[in-house]
């Protein structure tokens, strides 16, 4: 590929032919051969880069670069092989730099290296990457420098080719077997779903007869035992309509709103396999990102697309995102709240409210700012604080007062959610997993549980 | 620190790559520093002049602590600021003394005082060399990463290996040693300084002649040195005309340091 030739003299280099030419002249004029030597010198290695570009003006090389993957995961690897070809005749000794952008670090091997080149010579330079941060990464371009002194004159010749490569959030940690998941979303048809009398597969109940009845539904051991006409009765199971409201705003932030993120992407990877519905709406201010998954090769568009979500750091507005759903008439669906107490408490409350009137069952998710904004903020980063004791820290960061509204936070938002028939997660660091705490939820609504509760209520 | 950045140190390593001989350059560029103010000042305590020794003492001393505190972090702006430490030097000893008694004291014969100032002279451009040098190989070293962890290290293990019949193979690559990184910048001074000295040649026979056929002190004093100097312009405006000529670069290259890369992490975080 084409390769565009520079050569600049830096600030450095400039500095150098003033100094140097001040030191002669002046040494010159009052004698003295202490100024005349290292402005001779100056002078020399001034002289040097020029011709040095003279004699390198004609030098072609072919260069490309080739990388191994398009997309890849947090934590994983990338080979990225950089082909230099030299097309001239002469004998080369260079320096090849990769240019990537902070997301990656490279292994075992700096980001130049110093090389020689025989005529007509192909060299084949492959860097091992390793994905260190999520987001468009970006890994070009590619710098030759040729000959001496590039702190003070810079002989180079680039190849602006830039690849941009997706690095999605490393895999999680926990690996939820497929069965659990799958009982899961039985767990919450059952529990969730929505039965239509009549039509369907399902047996539900037996009923007297009616005139109107279809005759091939009536029950004839039934009607035997009862001396009467006796009917079954069916229902329909109507899929489920997931809903995942997840929270840019402000309080969600860092680690807190990286966790928030991948665990939608899991509930929707989850979701996305089955008959069952599924949306997101991603909300700041307003909502700013509805994505319903498709079916087929979209899902992965889906999938990619969920990860190019970012924070936007305003202060986030529930009842704006709930309203857009009203509009959309998204009623009667299972929504999951993946949000935090912080900011304004009463809009939430109100939006919640507003959900129930809308005959939605609620799960509000609390990425709990207790553990994961120590995790993020600046004083943990800055200060030496491996040594510290955690609880230390904890004190140090949230003093009590600011505990106990949190807490008194909570309780209000229990009250409201328990008041309208929802439930209330709280996450409270990367050993949680959304997964397991619904499983947990939905063992809370098993019958003989429900049984135990009754009795112990009587 | 963050739960997540401490698993990453658990399992990589964050290295600078730095060559073995990198401390001795140093030492070395050190040396040639304290030798070159070493021989200054011998010069001053000879010229028997008290302004002049406490002059170049003071401005010595400065030099060597500066060095000192700065330790193994060679810059060539540390350069340019010991090189302006030593024209200011120059020009005090000139305010404050006789000019000929820094330059031609009566202790002294010429050939001594051109001796003392040329090893002194030699010293600093050793000093120069050594810490473009350094600059050029050994400071420029950014990090990378090694793995440390078991997982780590069996990742990248499998992952090069399944490498092999790709074209992302990893072959070992020969680098350039240090004595052919030294031979390189050596040979690039050759025609310059072959050039140079062709010029300082022709200004010598030059002066020379006009010497002979008037041999005058004072014409030396008028004619000799002042040609060398417009000759010194001369060459100077060359330099920088030749600066202008060449292509430019018009886009910088944006390289993200260490600390550019923190910052990005708190303004994410910390919105």
């Amino acid at each position: 590929m084409e390769v565009e030739q520079f050569f600049e003299l830096t600030k450095n280099g400039r500095i150098f032919i003033l100094l140097g030419s001040l030191s002669v002249i002046i040494g010159l004029s009052i004698d003295n051969y202490l100024l005349i030597i290292p402005g001779l010198f100056f002078w020399l290695i001034i002289s040097s880069a020029f011709v040095h570009y003279l004699t390198t003006q004609n030098v072609s090389f072919e260069v490309d670069m080739r990388i191994s993957k398009e997309h890849l995961r947090s934590r994983g690897l990338l080979a990225v092989a950089v082909i230099l070809t030299n097309r001239s005749n002469k004998k080369l000794r260079i320096k090849t730099q990769l240019h990537f952008s902070y997301h990656f670090r490279s292994i075992n091997q700096s980001d130049h290296i110093y090389l020689k080149l025989e005529p007509d010579q192909e060299q084949n330079i492959v860097w091992t990457l390793l994905a260190a941060r999520r987001g468009n990464a970006e890994i070009g371009p590619i710098e030759i420098a040729i000959g001496p002194y590039q702190q003070l004159f810079k002989n180079i010749r680039i190849l602006k080719k830039v690849e941009t490569i997706k690095v999605l959030p490393q895999r999680p940690r926990i690996n939820i077997p497929w069965k659990t998941k799958k009982e899961l979303l039985l767990k919450m048809v059952h529990e969730f779903a929505q039965r239509v009398k009549g039509r369907g597969d399902e047996f539900f109940a037996l009923r007297d007869y009616l005139p109107g009845d279809e005759v091939k539904h009536i029950d004839w051991f039934a009607t035997a035992r009862h001396d009467k006409l006796i009917t079954k009765e069916y229902e329909d199971e109507r899929n489920l309509h997931f809903l995942i409201y997840l929270d840019l705003g402000s309080a969600m932030f860092g680690p807190k709103f990286e966790y928030s993120l991948s665990s939608a992407v899991e509930i929707s990877s989850l979701i996305r396999g089955t008959n069952h519905d599924l949306a997101i709406i991603a909300y700041g201010d307003n909502v700013s990102k509805f994505i319903v998954p498709q079916v087929g090769k979209n899902e992965l568009r889906l999938m990619l697309n969920l990860y190019d979500i970012e924070p936007t750091g305003v202060e986030s507005n529930f009842i704006n995102a709930v309203k857009f759903t009203k509009t959309n008439r998204l009623n009667h669906s299972i929504t999951i709240i993946f949000s935090d107490l912080e900011g304004d408490l009463k809009k939430k409350l109100q939006g919640l409210h507003l959900l129930h009137s809308m005959g939605s069952r609620v799960i509000f998710v609390n990425f709990s700012t207790m553990d994961f904004n120590i995790l993020a903020s600046s004083k943990w980063i800055v200060g030496g604080a491996q040594n510290k004791e955690y609880q230390d820290i904890l004190d140090e960061i949230f003093p009590s007062l600011v505990k106990d509204e949190y807490l008194r936070r909570e309780t209000e938002v229990r009250k409201i959610l328990y008041s309208i028939g929802g439930d209330y997660i709280e996450i409270n660091g990367y050993e949680d997993n959304i997964i397991l705490s619904l499983y947990k939820l939905m063992k809370k609504y098993s019958p003989s549980h429900r049984l135990v509760q009754e009795a112990l209520g009587r | 620190m963050r739960i997540r950045d401490k698993v990453f140190e658990s399992d990589w390593e964050k290295t600078k790559k730095t060559a073995p001989s990198s401390q001795i350059m140093i030492f070395c560029h050190h040396l040639f520093g304290i030798a070159a103010i070493a021989v200054i000042i011998l010069q001053s305590i000879l010229s028997l002049n008290i302004y002049i020794f406490t002059t170049w003492l003071i401005i010595g001393v400065i030099n060597l602590l500066l060095d000192l505190f700065r330790g193994g972090d060679l810059n060539l702006k540390n350069e340019l600021s010991f090189g302006f430490f030593l024209i200011l030097g120059t020009g005090i000893s000139l305010l404050l003394a006789n000019v000929n008694s820094m330059f031609f004291p009566d202790t002294l014969g010429r050939i001594d005082i051109i001796l003392f100032q040329i090893s002194a002279g030699i010293c600093i451009v050793v000093r120069l060399l050594l810490s473009l040098f350094f600059l050029e190989f050994y400071s420029q070293e950014r990090f990378y990463v090694i793995p440390v962890g078991e997982y780590a290290v069996e990742q990248v293990k499998n992952y090069e290996d399944n490498l092999t019949l790709t074209d992302f193979e990893r072959r070992s690559i020969k680098e350039l040693d240090v004595s052919q990184k030294w031979w390189i910048l050596i040979k690039k001074m050759l025609w310059p300084l072959i050039s140079i000295l062709i010029l300082v040649l022709f200004a010598i026979i030059y002066s020379l002649m006009i010497y002979y056929i008037i041999p005058q002190n004072s014409i030396a004093e008028f004619i000799i040195r002042p040609s060398l100097i417009v000759v010194s312009i001369l060459y100077t405006i060359l330099l920088i005309r030749m600066n202008a000529v060449f292509p430019k670069i018009r886009e910088e290259i944006p390289i993200l340091k260490e600390e550019d890369e923190e910052i990005v992490d708190l303004k994410e975080e910390i919105s």
